[in-house]
């Protein structure tokens, strides 16, 4: 079980708020946890994409550093980590197939670090994807390709989607292979447009 | 952090690039990859009557680190018989290369990579003595 009780280091009152004392306002130093806590989400894959924005721009509104210019060396160190924090967590939820490994690593303990893959279908298909980049020689192919790799990653976020749902996570984590090697493609087609 | 005169010879001239015939009962696949960074590797061996990899390829698409590390395996498997080559560890290619600590997988990429391929040949074999 869970800690729940936490005191406020200023008033001693328990806090169940990340950021801020319920009695006495003040910001509160930073505890352990995931971007989904962070942010008050269920650990769902789909999440409300504009409500997420909204509140980290009126979070990030309130706990910037900027605000604590004239608070206490702890208050501006907390604001500061909690500041960070906010802009971690809010990129790691916003894009969608980081948003799905750290979901599998919750629920799943799922880490895709230093793990060796022989999904010997999954690594023909991007073999030979990469194949197809290496010899891009036009901008028009080029473009083609892009499209062709932006398609992919979509259909892809969808059935993930539909395994988060189902709560097939060992299936979901497979689509979270293959989508991690179709964004590294896609990341690297910025490096080919440049050179065509 | 430099990296080593080693890996930058192997990244910047890669030893057997290159693919033979997967159909080839002579010559074994390895195919693995390491999502996390983006890597996929292929290495195949050919191997003769009695046991010896004659000549290996790879083709690697990913990092400098599992660039180097695969160059270097085909280098060292030639020559060596199947089981020998099977006993070639992670630790010694990330010993030569001098890998950094969080590129040691690169070169349990390329260990794996070789096992497969020696496996591969193995069934293959296996089966057309049956």
């Amino acid at each position: 079980m869970k800690k729940n009780s936490i005191s406020c280091w200023n008033c001693g009152n328990n806090v169940k708020n990340f950021f801020f004392c319920e009695h006495c306002k003040k910001i509160q130093k930073p505890i352990e946890h995931d971007p989904f806590q962070l942010f008050s989400l269920p650990y769902e894959f789909n999440i409300d994409i504009e409500k997420l924005e909204a509140d980290f721009f009126n979070l990030q509104h309130k706990l910037h550093p900027d605000k604590f210019i004239n608070a206490n060396e702890n208050e501006k160190l907390f604001s500061g980590i909690h500041s960070g924090n906010l802009n971690q967590s809010y990129h790691l939820l916003v894009d969608p197939i980081s948003r799905a490994g750290i979901l599998l690593k919750i629920l799943i303990n799922y880490d895709l670090k230093e793990k060796t893959v022989n999904d010997k279908i999954l690594l023909f298909e991007i073999m030979e994807l990469e194949e197809e980049k290496e010899n891009l020689q036009q901008k028009k192919d080029a473009l083609i390709f892009y499209k062709k790799i932006m398609g992919l990653i979509d259909d892809e976020i969808k059935t993930i989607n539909n395994k988060f749902k189902e709560e097939n996570y060992l299936e979901a984590a497979k689509i979270h292979t293959k989508l991690t090697y179709l964004k590294k493609i896609k990341n690297d087609f910025k490096k080919v447009e440049i050179e065509l | 952090m430099a990296y080593s005169k080693e890996l930058v010879d192997h990244y910047e001239r890669p030893r057997n690039v290159g693919s033979m015939d997967k159909s080839s009962p002579e010559v074994g696949t390895g195919l693995v990859g390491a999502p996390a960074c983006g890597d996929v590797m292929k290495l195949q061996i050919k191997v003769n009557n009695s046991g010896v990899i004659e000549d290996a390829k790879f083709k690697t698409f990913g990092c400098g680190s599992a660039i180097a590390s695969s160059s270097l395996i085909t280098e060292w498997v030639k020559g060596k018989k199947i089981d020998e080559a099977s006993q070639i560890k992670n630790t010694e290619i990330a010993k030569h290369l001098a890998l950094p600590p969080v590129k040691i997988h690169c070169s349990i990429l390329a260990e794996d990579a070789i096992k497969a391929a020696i496996k591969d040949y193995k069934t293959k074999n296996r089966k057309n003595s049956t």
